[in-house]
């Protein structure tokens, strides 16, 4: 990018940073028509977060609320439903990440495996599909497969003789946690596949040729030269997946609950639109809002300080 | 990688190892796309019939009546309208405003350029909440308005860091003569750089694209009390939601009385005429956007 930069900056190097400014003034301008939406949106909504500290009563506005301190942190670590949200929150996140991170590398070291070209690319492109879709699609698209009277999977256990009962999939709180991890997984480890099989494609092949020379065998190969070559981005990967930990899958839970399920889905995001959206609790929402906005921040923060050191950082 | 695969010689277990594999992708493609052909057969089934369950490949009583009322349903076409309306309005004005930001922060002797950067990641991880969001729509008279679909979702961070990558990567001589023509950096932008740009502004939109299309969310939680604004997502999402409660409100009962007799085979035909657009841009585009995200690194 040298030389129109340099003409860009001719003669200006030594003059004022004003008319530096004014020299580059389009190029601020059309920055400046993009950074105002993300001030509008992402800043400026941050005054609302003073609600956690105040009470708002009704009929006033925000800022003639009185101050409470700390008050609704209090009644929220206080509260029974502290344990249970972030039990639920945690738990799934925990699953999603012990089955869910693995999955994809998985099945881009299984994918490598098929010789024909034509059916990786066949594999990979059906693969990714579900992760183009909404979870509003995917439950209208399972529920009637799911679904306790005839649905396909059912009939399956049933005539395979695993079960003799057909079960309530989407009616047994014991069966919620595991349902959401598995579908969670088949709907983004193909996508989050891309990225691996990117890696491995980018390993000399020289690496391979010389470990059969050697006698090698596939699984010798995978251990010795695939997974050391994408360790890096498993690591980077695998640390930013930690610093999300909170994000639960919001959409997902609040698609698949009912009124069965209702407390195994309670994570911390739907706790936080239920009491304050539906209960109309604002000040304590927003307090527990917050709450998860701050742990997730410095979380990502130092996940990605970690991974900086590995050089992958996102930033 | 190709020089591995032309000679292939396995020993046993390899080669059981490989047929496990085969097997294993086999049913994990089906199992991705059964779904979807069963929902097909359930859409074209007779309603009170599919209350019986057992369909799978095949529609047992054929039936165009489920997409007749689909597209008879003032609602559902009226809710199909608005979504294809912020799809398209949210494509061009996200592609255009990131493009131009992404662009501005590619210049490396932009003044001040840190700080640009410094306030983009911030505000990509840092999460004000639901609640400030929700009161912060109300005061300026988002809530309850089209614009909400708009304007929050002109400029993603993510999506805008990947177009700048990519604009940093143009040869710099592109730009020079236009400049030394004196050009406005706004034009150079519009006719030397978009050209060249194409592939990753078609993925910016495919990304766009597939997020208005999806996006039910923000329907559900701001426009509340106008749902004639509804996309039909969050008309699905209701639908969902009331299949498996009580009605509350006089229209919630309303809306589940309409939809009882032949809510499972209705909902399928939704979720069909639904998928079936994100399936035809993604069959055509695929091979281009996931180019399009290997686009250079992340880092900014």
């Amino acid at each position: 990018m040298g030389d129109s930069q340099k003409l860009l900056n001719a003669g200006t190097r030594k003059s004022s940073g004003l008319i530096r400014f004014r020299k580059q003034f389009g190029v601020q301008l059309m920055v400046w028509a993009g950074l105002s939406f993300v001030i509008f949106f992402r800043y400026i909504p941050i005054y609302g977060i003073q609600l956690a500290f105040r009470e708002l009563l009704p009929g006033r506005g925000i800022w003639d609320s009185p101050f409470v301190g700390l008050k609704h942190f209090r009644d929220f670590f206080g509260s029974s439903y502290f344990k249970l949200v972030m039990t639920n929150t945690l738990a799934l996140s925990f699953m999603k990440l012990l089955f869910g991170f693995p999955a994809p590398i998985i099945f881009a070291l299984m994918l490598n495996e098929i010789v024909s070209q034509k059916a990786r690319s066949l594999i990979q492109g059906i693969s990714y599909l579900p992760h183009f879709l909404s979870w509003v699609i995917i439950y209208g698209a399972l529920s009637n497969i799911l679904n306790r009277d005839g649905g396909t999977l059912n009939s399956i256990l049933l005539s395979l003789g695993w079960i003799d009962e057909p079960i309530h999939f989407l009616g047994t709180p014991s069966l919620f946690w595991p349902l959401m991890v598995i579908l969670d997984i088949w709907k983004e480890t193909g996508w989050s596949a891309i990225i691996y099989m990117a890696a491995m494609a980018g390993i000399d092949p020289q690496l391979y040729e010389a470990a059969r020379v050697d006698g090698a065998g596939k699984l010798r190969q995978i251990i010795s030269i695939t997974l050391p070559s994408i360790l890096p981005i498993i690591i980077t990967l695998f640390i930013l997946r930690v610093g999300s930990i909170l994000d639960a899958g919001f959409d997902q839970l609040l698609v698949f609950r009912n009124q069965i399920t209702f407390d195994k889905a309670n994570i911390l995001d739907i706790y936080v639109m239920d009491v304050g959206v539906s209960q109309g609790r604002y000040s304590y929402a927003t307090a527990v809002g917050l709450f998860k906005s701050v742990i997730g921040f410095v979380m990502v923060l130092t996940a990605n300080t970690l991974a900086n050191r590995n050089d992958q950082g996102i930033w | 990688m190709s020089s591995r695969r032309s000679q292939i010689r396995r020993t046993r277990p390899e080669a059981i190892a490989h047929w496990i594999i085969v097997l294993f992708m086999t049913i994990f493609c089906i199992s991705t796309l059964y779904p979807f052909i069963n929902t097909l057969a359930f859409s074209f089934n007779e309603g009170p019939d599919a209350l019986r369950g057992g369909i799978y490949f095949l529609p047992r009583k054929f039936s165009l009546m489920n997409y007749e009322r689909v597209f008879s349903d003032p609602t559902i076409v009226r809710a199909y309208a608005i979504t294809i309306a912020r799809t398209v309005i949210g494509v061009i004005s996200a592609v255009f405003f990131t493009g131009v930001m992404a662009y501005g922060l590619s210049k490396p002797n932009l003044m001040f350029r840190r700080f640009y950067s410094m306030l983009c990641v911030i505000a990509m991880i840092f999460n004000p909440g639901l609640i400030p969001v929700y009161i912060f729509y109300r005061d300026v008279h988002l809530q309850n308005n089209f614009l909400v679909y708009i304007l929050p979702n002109c400029i993603n961070i993510w999506n805008m860091i990947l177009m700048k990558t990519f604009f940093s990567q143009i040869p710099a001589e592109l730009e020079e003569s236009a400049e030394i023509d004196g050009a406005s950096t706004f034009k150079i932008f519009l006719s030397i750089v978009v050209p060249v740009s194409m592939p990753v502004i078609a993925t910016i939109s495919i990304f766009n694209g597939v997020f208005q299309w999806n996006a039910w969310f923000d329907a559900y939680m701001f426009c509340a009390r106008r749902t004639e604004l509804h996309p039909i997502q969050t008309y699905l999402y209701k639908v969902i939601a009331l299949s498996t409660a009580t009605g509350t409100t006089a229209a919630e009962s309303q809306l589940l009385e309409r939809l009882k007799v032949n809510v499972v085979t209705i909902r399928a035909a939704t979720v069909i005429i639904t998928v079936i657009p994100i399936v035809f841009i993604y069959s055509i585009f695929q091979k281009h956007f996931i180019k399009g995200v290997m686009v250079g690194s992340l880092k900014g």
